[in-house]
């Protein structure tokens, strides 16, 4: 039960900044390309996978790394979006959407662990 | 007011993810079934049901944005297969990353293709 309120008050956090990233992307980013998820999936991956390699305690873990990081990525937004360019014929940026969000995700997800190795 | 409704949403979003995940075993099938029912559930939602029922838009603000956003993750998705990786599984990377992508196209597609057809019944036109 206080790991559930643990992830979830953390995740909450995470939430309302993608949220507030989001908004300010509407605002001030006229680019016809999801750099918000983008951004967001790609430090989240980098950052959770730092903080996994140092070891934390089972609940600093699950209140940083499972609540704020996981409220923070997204696969849904990430996945809508690409079906959203699919549907509106947008193939190139599809593809280019998609491949970036894996590849550089796996990579941030390295960079992070590497980080975390050298101390 | 928006964030106060985001954060609700969020911590059940996030709390049911941790449910579900730590039924995980040896392959992280938690994180992948709550990624690929949020894609669908998420596309559902925003494209068509928030059009054909008399939803408020902070409600699909919370339930899109707050509940399914926090309850799918891509950071642990990365770590996972990184950790397979570095474990030399890596058929078991390779299936959980062709799992991911092929599975969540494919739900967002089956959530966009049952929500035309649920609006086509309601009779609403886009």
């Amino acid at each position: 039960m206080i790991n559930f309120v643990l992830v979830g008050s953390g995740a909450a956090l995470g939430a309302c900044v993608r949220y507030h990233l989001g908004e300010l992307g509407k605002r001030y980013l006229k680019v016809d390309f999801p750099v918000v998820t983008l951004f967001l999936n790609l430090t989240g991956s980098f950052i959770l996978a730092y903080l996994f390699g140092h070891h934390l305690a089972t609940p600093l873990y699950l209140f940083l790394g499972t609540g704020i990081l996981g409220g923070y990525t997204t696969f849904s937004t990430f996945n809508s979006e690409l079906v959203l360019l699919w549907q509106r014929r947008r193939y190139q940026t599809m593809l280019w959407y998609c491949t970036s969000s894996y590849i550089c995700g796996l990579l941030a997800a390295v960079a992070g662990l590497w980080l975390a190795a050298i101390k | 007011m928006n964030y106060v409704v985001v954060a609700l949403f969020a911590f059940c979003g996030g709390g049911c993810r941790y449910l579900l995940s730590s039924w995980s075993t040896s392959f992280p099938w938690g994180t992948l079934v709550v990624n690929l029912v949020g894609c669908f559930v998420l596309v559902c939602l925003t494209q068509y049901l928030a059009h054909i029922l008399p939803l408020s838009e902070r409600l699909i603000l919370g339930a899109g944005t707050g509940f399914i956003g926090a309850f799918t993750t891509f950071s642990t998705f990365s770590l996972e297969t990184i950790n397979f990786i570095q474990a030399q599984h890596y058929w078991a990377a390779l299936l959980y990353v062709t799992l991911s992508l092929f599975g969540g196209l494919a739900c967002a597609s089956a959530g966009l293709l049952v929500g035309q057809l649920a609006q086509g019944k309601a009779g609403v036109q886009p």
